[in-house]
């Protein structure tokens, strides 16, 4: 039986490659030799698109090119249609550094990678073909074979404005994972420009502080901004299960009791976004509607771990995109 | 390529072999011994993708055990969990702005050359003068409540209640029993909820403590 299925597949790899087969003698005795792994032979007889797809990773490491479910999520792959109408090159995205990265990964993480990038839209996946490419990002292929560091690239690439915020929750306890690759010092730069714009301006004498005590005043009525402490990227957790998210500034209003037990009168979340169409992300929409938090950083010096704050007001301070001008301060939310 | 491990080696390089260095995404901690109970100097840090920010806030802490071994326990079982590194008493001083590239360790060695500077000289100072925890004792009795909530880390009469009857004060009866009253008061505020049940524990727990202990 073994036999039969072995030639049935020899005469589908005959048949599909067809008359390039003598000019591609090298690929047809690799393929045979692969032939050889009956999950393989069988799933070709069943899918014979996969015979295509193992030629896109004909060159790559066994682990690659034998796994079916990798075959498969490569014939997805090549199905996609990039917006001017022509086909995803599967095979660039490969050739540039994919193969690379799921050679070095598990069985398991190969499909979720592969999986994840199905998911995509086809632009994003050129997008990570051309990085992938040597004048590019050289070590992002080695780096995605990291799943935390997957994990972020993907976030990453669906919500770009806030790749700042992103990179900042990763890099929380890990100070080598969003350093280890030139793409993110790139892709956050616009943010921490950003944030460097607006924390001056916050401050005592800057540009934005007249604007913003009116704003506090009007809308909160919260009158007396200089009794309030100004922290940045201060971590608040939101819920018993330790989410958090982090404030790019934070003004904080401690109260002492007669006994010395410290506590947070109020605090105002300051967030910062790029532009007017930059949404909060998840961890800071889900924070928002909600009403203590717990401070989470480990030391801000006046700013102790474990401190509750129970009244929360956020305001939004956003720029023109380039990352240098601030447009506006506002209580309203994207 | 350098790592937060890279960056670990040299703090411990400029700070000295007998110092610990955790490096954390939002802080540096620098553990050392003085007079037999373990000190800390705690720096902020932010963390970006390419370069670190330092805050300008530094403390200096120090932990005295004979006091943390009697408290932390009763916090930790009521839920009360402020400060990460658990101190007794601290001195906050400023360091000034830095911000250094994570690659370049050389910046790395420069910036925490200074920040050693700063923090022997404010540091040392403060730790020689608190090598006892009589000599807190004292300092704090003849500060106003307001200059103490700058010197015994929180939750500050929590602290006070173990020091007084470690240092046999007069009135550490008086003083728990106005400050249990005074918590339960407060834990109806989620912020001081479970400090009420923490003071009556620890005041059972002191008064059960000989004199010797």
């Amino acid at each position: 039986m073994h036999v039969m299925k072995w030639f049935y597949s020899f005469l589908l790899v005959l048949f599909l490659f067809g008359t390039e087969a003598r000019a591609q003698k090298c690929d047809l005795d690799q393929i045979l030799i692969d032939l050889q792994d009956a999950k393989l032979s069988k799933a070709f007889i069943e899918k014979s698109e996969l015979v295509e797809s193992w030629k896109i990773v004909k060159d790559a490491p066994e682990a690659v090119r034998k796994n079916t479910s990798v075959l498969e999520n490569i014939s997805s792959l090549s199905s996609k249609k990039l917006p001017n109408g022509n086909a995803l090159d599967v095979q660039k995205l490969f050739d540039n550094g994919l193969s690379n990265t799921l050679s070095k990964v598990s069985d398991a993480d190969k499909v979720k990678i592969l999986d994840r990038i199905n998911q995509w839209d086809a632009s994003k996946a050129d997008d990570l073909a051309r990085r992938l490419g040597k004048d590019n990002y050289p070590a992002l292929a080695d780096d995605l074979s990291d799943p935390d560091f997957f994990k972020l690239y993907d976030d990453i690439i669906h919500d770009p404005e806030n790749a700042l915020d992103i990179a900042k929750r990763a890099s929380n306890g890990n100070l080598t994972t969003t350093a280890k690759s030139t793409f993110f010092n790139d892709v956050t730069k616009l943010g921490k420009d950003f944030e460097g714009v607006v924390a001056p301006a916050l401050k005592p004498g800057g540009a934005l502080r007249s604007k913003l005590k009116t704003i506090l005043e009007n809308k909160f009525g919260i009158k007396d901004l200089d009794s309030y402490q100004m922290f940045e990227q201060v971590q608040f957790t939101y819920n018993k299960s330790g989410d958090y998210f982090i404030a790019d500034q934070a003004f904080v209003k401690y109260g002492i009791d007669a006994d010395g037990d410290k506590f947070i009168e109020s605090v105002i979340i300051i967030e910062n976004k790029l532009s007017d169409a930059t949404k909060l992300t998840g961890n800071q929409s889900a924070a928002r509607s909600i009403a203590e938090y717990t401070v989470r950083s480990r030391q801000i010096s006046g700013l102790e771990q474990g401190l509750n704050a129970t009244l929360n007001k956020w305001l939004r301070v956003y720029g023109d995109g380039s990352g240098k001008n601030i447009v506006d301060i506002t209580d309203e939310f994207r | 390529m350098s790592s937060g491990k890279d960056i670990e080696h040299i703090i411990k390089d400029v700070f000295g072999n007998r110092c610990e260095v955790t490096l954390h995404g939002d802080a540096c901690y620098i553990e050392f011994l003085h007079e037999g109970n373990s000190a800390c100097i705690a720096i902020g840090l932010i963390a970006y993708p390419d370069v670190i920010k330092i805050q300008e806030g530094c403390s200096v802490m120090k932990k005295f055990d004979e006091v943390e071994s009697v408290l932390l326990p009763v916090l930790s079982k009521h839920d009360i969990n402020i400060g990460f590194w658990k101190s007794t008493i601290f001195k906050d001083f400023n360091i000034g702005q830095h911000e250094f590239n994570k690659h370049d360790l050389r910046a790395v060695e420069a910036i925490f050359n200074e920040i050693k500077s700063l923090s022997y000289i404010q540091g040392t100072q403060f730790l020689n003068l608190f090598k006892k925890l009589d000599q807190v004792y004292e300092a704090s009795e003849r500060m106003e409540v307001k200059e103490m909530v700058n010197f015994i880390s929180q939750p500050l009469p929590l602290r006070r209640m173990v020091i007084k009857k470690l240092c046999e004060d007069n009135g550490f009866d008086d003083f728990c029993n106005k400050y249990i009253e005074s918590a339960k008061q407060k834990a109806r505020s989620s912020q001081f909820k479970g400090y009420d049940l923490a003071a009556q524990e620890l005041y059972n727990t002191l008064r059960l403590m000989s004199k010797s202990q």
